[in-house]
């Protein structure tokens, strides 16, 4: 049972980092006869970590899914709010970030994900690529999009906050019920 | 397409643990009911749950949700899912018992029947379950989420998505409650009243439905931004969903108040408002099984060996690079293995089973292969039997590791672990037993503290075959297995307490009667008995002070290392002592003082445990996890570079967090326990693990040293 009890922490541990839906689209441009859709997660984007999920359509709205991807992004020229990495003074993401959108990694089978940091705040310019992997024609779209302040700590991490608020709560519960409980006859 | 849209499952972690237990909760409880009513709990009860959580699983992991912020209508037939599927089934396996009988019997005797069993909380279920909360309930629900706020906000958050989720199931296996009345609920209304009850809640879906279907433009924002994707119309998505909401809920609430109005007017059915059958009242209770689990480790003892021997070759290998490797730590197995990858899995082998590490320990490994050729013949002092000795070790190891940042220094750690072997082989070969382990070690102090809230132990099968054993073996050992080194006696053996697992008890026995099965900390933490070799709480103020040493020190040894401290500790060298006396010393000693005089109060301080031991986990966890792939970098050197992958560092914070609640909440249920058992006033002690928790939540919300690695 304390195994159990172990694995549940743990999955909880991880859910922060598990997702499943795209997102809410930011971004709709088309290249030639290939439509690119920008899903990005969370909305409205914060400073921290984000999700950008690309959707490749053709001229008769079927998904491409044999497309190599790419995201880049590149930070505000007026930054405003950085972002503190709490826990770790890890290597803060580059201002201009190359990433490679993999396709269904995010349990969307049509959408090609990234997952990155957003190390500051303000107007992002964004730069999606794709090639067929050969020497065919590829394309791209370009677009700016707006991220806000970091979340505070709190707003963060809320549901960790209530753990001990309920186990205080049950606890409290117990306490009452235990001093009605009429004494043994 | 088709393919890929089939494909496209997510892994929802943290659902899937909460359906599993949630699975395994219900068929624990089921098989134990099932002995003794096997009508009322047969196996199409467990089906019935069963597949209910699998519908949960569908709806939430699915392919329909992840295409949820896409269309409407695939959100809206995870809905229905949620809110008309699954929680009939769900409640069709009659879960009230099974849950509670499946959950452990300390939680659910101690925890959760006295609450049951209160009479005004038995008034507040009563009246909560009544048809019209759960009617409110789940019309209240789907009104508020389709508010298109409400609706967009969930889409754009992962949580809130979640909670929307949640409170729709929760509404509605709160509205179907009355309908299903699963065993053994009892009626509020005559059963004729659910008929208009489903009448009336299908009017109120149908009005969110037809506005949804009849609706001249997308109401909600995310689904106009995706108008057009993959050839969707974002109203007629938005129809197709109030159809589908409309035609599927009411599909439910029909053929519910069909079958209800069935059972009302059949006659047979009139004469049993619950739906049993007569016979069952006959059956005759079976007779109750144990279900404990445990484990006869004989065959442990050559594998012991092994694993020692083992631990002792790496040992030897960490010393070589320590004295002949590069200065600079992250680079030196001494500065990573010891430090960041032992401690990690120690704590977490603590947590997971119990204290493996002084099961595997290289240095009595050492000492038992020196006394092959000398055997101790004195017997340790009499005025040194306590704890106060590796107390004051443990203060110069803690005081040490900050001053001279032994985790940055190999030749240092190098020399400990050697001068670790020679004091174990020249102690434990002058004096009988295990005088070293049991009082020098500041390691197995560590161990032997922590383990206290693991959830094995080693302890006797049966106490009556104690009584008529004459040979004591387990404690005297015997010609071919020596005995308990630790001077335990297995039948009055009470929790961890300085017992290194080595399971020579067990090797001993000649009645196969000791194993390893499954502890009760409340046991030892809580009723406080007298122990084998330890005693009890209240008159061992060395143990209290030692179990109040590694609590401050967990937090000491924590905040030495966040972003601000650092910088603080820097600014001028009395900080660093201040931080060190006063963490170290003067705190617990303003516990311990307090207490002098005043023994009941000593067992308070075993309250303290879980949330000195959830930070010492959390601490290690993180270096653990931030420098899991180390050594290959050492191993490699310089060219070789590791950063942790993202998703280690996004799940850092939450892991801390949810470890430090853990910790809390078991020390605050300890703490009221063991006050309402000795009378001492708990409100001083809770408000004290509450301001350790927040100072632990302010500590994982900095920036913190990545020891181990060349970050």
């Amino acid at each position: 049972m304390k195994l159990l009890h172990l694995t549940l922490l743990l999955l909880l541990a991880l859910s922060d980092w598990a997702h499943a839906d795209g997102g809410v689209v930011l971004l709709r441009a088309s290249d030639g006869e290939i439509t690119a859709t920008l899903f990005a997660s969370p909305s409205p984007l914060r400073a921290g970590p984000a999700d950008f999920s690309v959707l490749l359509t053709d001229a008769e709205d079927q998904p491409l899914l044999d497309r190599e991807v790419a995201v880049r992004l590149r930070e505000p020229a007026e930054p405003g709010e950085s972002l503190v990495p709490a826990c770790c003074r890890i290597e803060a993401p580059p201002s201009d970030q190359r990433l490679t959108a993999q396709l269904g990694v995010g349990g969307n089978g049509l959408l090609y994900e990234a997952r990155t940091r957003l190390p500051k705040s303000g107007e992002w310019s964004l730069e999606i690529r794709w090639t067929d992997g050969g020497d065919g024609p590829g394309g791209q779209v370009a677009g700016v999009f707006e991220v806000g302040g970091p979340s505070p700590p709190l707003a963060a991490y809320w549901p960790w906050f209530l753990l001990p608020v309920g186990g205080a709560g049950f606890l409290a519960l117990n306490a009452a019920a235990r001093a009605h409980r009429k004494p043994a006859a | 397409m088709d393919e890929a849209i089939m494909l496209s499952w997510s892994l929802r972690p943290e659902a899937l643990a909460a359906l599993l237990i949630t699975g395994l909760l219900y068929l624990r409880g089921w098989v134990i009911l099932r002995r003794v009513h096997p009508a009322r709990f047969g196996l199409a009860q467990a089906g019935w749950f069963c597949t209910g959580l699998v519908t949960v699983w569908l709806a939430i992991a699915s392919p329909l949700d992840a295409f949820a912020s896409l269309s409407l209508s695939s959100h809206m037939m995870q809905h229905l899912l949620l809110t008309m599927v699954a929680p009939i089934m769900l409640l069709s396996g009659r879960p009230w018992l099974p849950l509670l009988r499946g959950l452990p019997r300390k939680v659910a005797r101690e925890g959760v029947a006295p609450i049951l069993a209160w009479p005004a909380f038995q008034r507040f279920s009563h009246r909560l379950s009544s048809p019209v909360c759960g009617w409110i309930a789940f019309v209240g629900v789907t009104f508020t989420w389709h508010i298109p706020a409400f609706y967009d906000a969930a889409l754009g958050n992962q949580r809130l998505h979640e909670l929307e989720h949640a409170s729709f199931l929760l509404g509605a296996l709160w509205f179907w409650w009355p309908i299903v009345q699963p065993w053994p609920a009892r009626a509020h209304w005559p059963r004729w009243a659910m008929i208009p009850y489903l009448l009336l809640a299908s009017l109120a879906n149908s009005a969110v439905a037809a506005m949804l279907a009849f609706g001249e433009r997308p109401f909600y924002a995310t689904y106009r931004a995706a108008d057009g994707v993959l050839g969707m119309n974002a109203l007629e998505d938005q129809v197709a969903a109030g159809a589908l909401m409309w035609v599927g809920s009411s599909l439910f609430f029909f053929t519910s108040a069909a079958v209800v109005a069935w059972q009302f007017l059949a006659p047979q059915n009139l004469r049993r408002p619950s739906g049993e059958p007569a016979r069952l009242r006959q059956k005759k209770p079976a007779v109750r099984q144990s279900t404990r689990w445990e484990w006869n480790g004989r065959w442990m003892g050559p594998t012991r060996r092994l694993a020692q021997l083992l631990m002792f070759a790496l040992a030897a290998w960490i010393v070589w690079d320590g004295f002949t490797g590069p200065e600079q730590a992250p680079l030196n197995l001494a500065g990573i293995l010891p430090w960041t990858h032992w401690r990690g899995f120690a704590v977490l082998a603590l947590l997971i089973a119990g204290n493996l590490f002084c099961m595997t320990c290289p240095f009595t490994f050492a000492r038992d292969l020196t006394r092959k050729f000398w055997q101790p013949k004195w017997t340790w002092p009499a005025w040194l039997r306590t704890k106060w000795l590796a107390l004051g070790l443990v203060v110069i190891y803690l005081v040490s590791y900050e001053l001279f940042a032994l985790w940055n220094w190999p030749l240092a750690t190098a020399w400990i672990i050697v001068g670790y072997f020679v004091a174990i082989i020249v102690i434990d070969g002058l004096f009988k037993g295990a005088s070293f382990c049991k009082f020098i070690c500041p390691i197995g102090q560590f161990h032997f503290t922590q383990s206290m809230v693991s959830p094995l132990e080693v302890q006797v099968r049966k106490t009556s075959t104690c009584v008529t054993c004459t040979t004591q073996d387990c404690l005297k050992g015997n010609a071919q297995q020596r005995g308990c080194e630790l001077e335990l006696f297995l039948p009055a053996k009470r929790g961890n307490q300085d017992c290194t697992f080595c399971l020579d008890c067990v090797q001993a026995c000649p009645h196969d009667n000791a194993v390893v099965a499954p502890a009760d900390p409340s046991r030892v933490l809580v009723q406080d008995p007298p122990r084998s070799s330890v005693g009890r709480w209240q008159d061992r103020l060395d143990w209290v002070a030692l179990v109040a040493l590694f609590v401050f020190g967990a937090f000491v040894n924590a905040i030495a290392m966040v972003g601000p401290m650092v910088a603080w500790l820097e600014g001028a060298p009395w900080r660093e002592w201040t931080l060190l006396l006063g963490g170290l010393l003067v705190a617990p000693a303003l516990i311990i003082g307090g207490l002098r005089g005043f023994g009941a109060a000593r067992p308070m301080v075993a309250g303290l445990i879980p949330i000195g031991f959830a930070m010492w986990l959390a601490h290690f966890t993180f270096h653990l996890l931030t420098a899991w792939g180390t050594p290959a970098v050492a191993l490699a050197g310089e060219q070789a570079a590791w950063q942790p992958p993202g998703w280690i560092v996004d799940s850092l914070i939450p892991m801390e967090l949810t470890l430090l609640a853990g910790g809390v909440m078991m020390s605050w249920w300890f703490l009221w326990r063991i006050g309402g058992r000795t009378g001492v006033s708990r409100w001083p002690w809770l408000l004290l693990t509450a301001l350790l928790y927040l100072l632990g939540v302010w500590i994982f919300l900095q920036p913190m040293e990545m020891r181990g690695t060349l970050l």
